[in-house]
């Protein structure tokens, strides 16, 4: 019998509660993306939906269309939230596990007092842990980039920031944090429950952080775009939108609020076809600050990047912990 | 060769010193029975031994090597039943075997395993099945498969029943006799070491108050039953289970109007001499240490 399997033999409680946890979450989330690819509905119906005529009449009567719309719809957003948070759980109740359990149970004097090394006797319930709930987590991230293509067929969700953070390469990502902080805090705390309220909340805290750092870094990478584009060129569509702004005559940026002050607070007329004060002369454009779609596989990586350093960081620091800790 | 080597050793929980300067030398081979009452520091001075707590002040070595230095070095040259055996509720009793050959190179499972088959415990019974006394016989088991020189035993005869002692001494003594290891038993029960132990230990109030043969100790001590608080090598007054004081005196086996002393009354009237010590304090020069080192 390996390291890994009598690993697995003592963490079989949560191996077999987060084994349940991950297959119900998979199979809700697999389970509605099959039933979606299986109603077959056409690409056309969803790109008429978006046009400026409006919905084709063949596809406003079908039945399996509008399910797809509901299934697709809320039905289809607790299946994401289901994948996103999935990780996080397997993450903190696994790093809690490892470390915490072992020295409020005090098998660690057993397993310290024997082995010589508390990094091999750590690494050998790390690596095969995590390599398990990172698989999971990889799944569950590939699962939610198809359901993202599935609910909304006319977005490349490769070339999309919708949902960013909620799918993909992150999923593992949050692994990865969320492991690594119940990790150093059980080996720091010694006591299962405290460590994984704390680590919760640290990893709360941490993800929130840190995806508005990146939302931070988004919005540097804006660009300005001309509304009558945001429709047409569906890489805008499928960005980030940050702002709406005023682009004047002259091609300066201002908000609503400046474009008030200086032209009028019915200025806005000027730039609305159906308005009586329409004037196509006057040069107003009505702008939005978006980054595009196309920074999606880039935004990806780098949110996965700094949450991957945040639990490396926290496995590095329970190594250190263990390493000077007594066994109680 | 010394199988433990102290020098000033010091260690302090707090503002509590749970051992203070303790100059020690434990030779290799035999049993020596670790005594005292509890909050002597004989758990303290075992798991500083094993690497689980790090001196305040003074050195220490176990067979030869550093534990703050090369904590590696001294866990692989020792092998160690804490209290509580510690087993883990989810593993047989074979795969705890396993469990310990994936962590220590050279652990020598089938020996282990031959010494539990002939107490007849079942290998593939759970650990939560086992009695106490099984429990602890399991860990004993494990210790010895590390075929370390040193076995550290911290008081695993607490929680056992009486025969369930009896047995796991008497595998300890045989394994000692067999294997040639050295063993340091913790324990706060005299009279149910004696019989396996070559040396006794007493600690109290962190502090050493006696360390010899048993041999020695039973040889050089005698009892006057009136205690004569004046009696010529006095080591302390100590009273009986009735309440009645009789000295604990260092003297030939010759000496007048005294008796031979057994190991538990010497180890009574060492306890009394200890408490009747100033407390421990802070020794000067650790003092300075540690007041630097904060």
């Amino acid at each position: 019998m390996t390291r890994a399997a009598l690993a697995l033999r003592i963490h079989r409680f949560e191996a077999v509660a987060l084994g349940l946890l991950a297959a119900a979450a998979l199979a809700f989330s697999g389970g509605l993306l099959l039933r979606l690819l299986a109603l077959n509905v056409p690409l056309s119906c969803f790109l008429s939906s978006h046009s400026s005529d409006g919905l084709d009449s063949g596809c406003a009567g079908r039945s399996d269309y509008n399910d797809y719309l509901l299934l697709a719809g809320d039905i289809g957003m607790y299946a994401v939230i289901a994948l996103a948070i999935l990780p996080f759980i397997l993450g903190l109740v696994l790093g809690v596990a490892v470390v915490a359990k072992e020295l409020e149970r005090g098998t660690v004097a057993l397993a310290w007092s024997v082995g010589p090394s508390r990094l091999r006797w750590l690494l050998g319930v790390v690596v095969p842990g995590l390599v398990a709930i990172l698989g999971v987590s990889l799944v569950a991230g590939v699962v939610a980039d198809r359901l993202e293509l599935a609910r909304d067929p006319t977005i490349d969700p490769a070339v999309s920031l919708h949902h960013l953070g909620l799918r993909g390469v992150v999923l593992p990502a949050y692994v990865l944090a969320s492991f690594g902080i119940a990790l150093a805090v059980g080996a720091r705390l010694g006591r299962v429950l405290p460590a994984l309220l704390l680590a919760g909340a640290l990893s709360l805290a941490g993800v929130l952080g840190t995806t508005a750092i990146v939302d931070g870094m988004l919005r540097t990478e804006a660009i300005p775009v001309d509304e009558s584009s945001m429709m047409e060129v569906r890489a805008f569509a499928a960005g980030r939108v940050f702002d709406s702004l005023i682009r004047t005559p002259e091609g300066e940026l201002i908000t609503w609020a400046e474009a008030e002050d200086r032209f009028g607070t019915t200025f806005w007329e000027a730039m609305d076809p159906g308005s009586p004060g329409y004037d196509p002369t006057a040069g107003l454009r009505s702008v939005y600050l978006v980054t595009p779609g196309q920074l999606y596989p880039f935004a990806e990586w780098r949110l996965a990047i700094i949450l991957g350093a945040i639990g490396l960081g926290g496995i590095v620091l329970a190594f250190a912990i263990v390493e000077r800790r007594r066994p109680t | 060769m010394a199988a433990i080597e102290t020098s000033g050793l010091s260690k302090r929980y707090r503002r509590i010193w749970a051992l203070s300067e303790v100059d020690l030398t434990v030779h290799a081979g035999g049993i020596t029975a670790l005594v005292g009452p509890n909050g002597a520091g004989k758990s303290t001075l075992l798991k500083l031994c094993v690497g689980f707590e790090r001196p305040t002040a003074g050195s220490l070595r176990i067979w030869g090597i550093d534990p703050t230095r090369d904590r590696a070095g001294a866990v692989g040259s020792v092998g160690y039943v804490p209290q509580d055996p510690s087993l883990y509720r989810e593993l047989t009793v074979e795969e705890h075997l396993r469990f310990a050959a994936s962590l220590r190179p050279r652990f020598d499972a089938e020996h282990a395993r031959g010494r539990l088959r002939r107490l007849q415990i079942p290998l593939s019974a759970a650990a939560t099945d086992l009695s106490g006394g099984q429990q602890a016989q399991v860990a004993l088991a494990i210790a010895l498969g590390t075929r370390a020189p040193v076995l550290l035993l911290d008081e695993p005869l607490a929680n056992l029943d009486p025969l369930a002692r009896r047995e796991f001494l008497t595998v300890l003594g045989e394994a000692v006799r067999v294997d040639g290891v050295t063993a340091v038993l913790a324990s706060h029960v005299v009279a149910e070491v004696e019989p396996v132990c070559d040396r006794l230990l007493v600690l109290g109030q962190g502090r050493v108050l006696l360390h010899e043969t048993v041999a020695e100790a039973l040889g050089g001590h005698r009892v006057a039953p009136e205690g004569a608080a004046d009696a010529p090598g006095l080591v302390a007054l100590f009273p009986d289970r009735a309440g009645a004081f009789h000295a604990l005196v260092r003297a030939a086996a010759d000496a007048p109007a005294t008796r031979p002393a057994t190991m538990e009354e010497i180890v009574m009237g060492y306890l009394a001499a200890g408490r009747a010590a100033p407390t421990a304090v802070v020794p000067s020069e650790t003092a300075t240490a540690v007041a630097v080192a904060s």
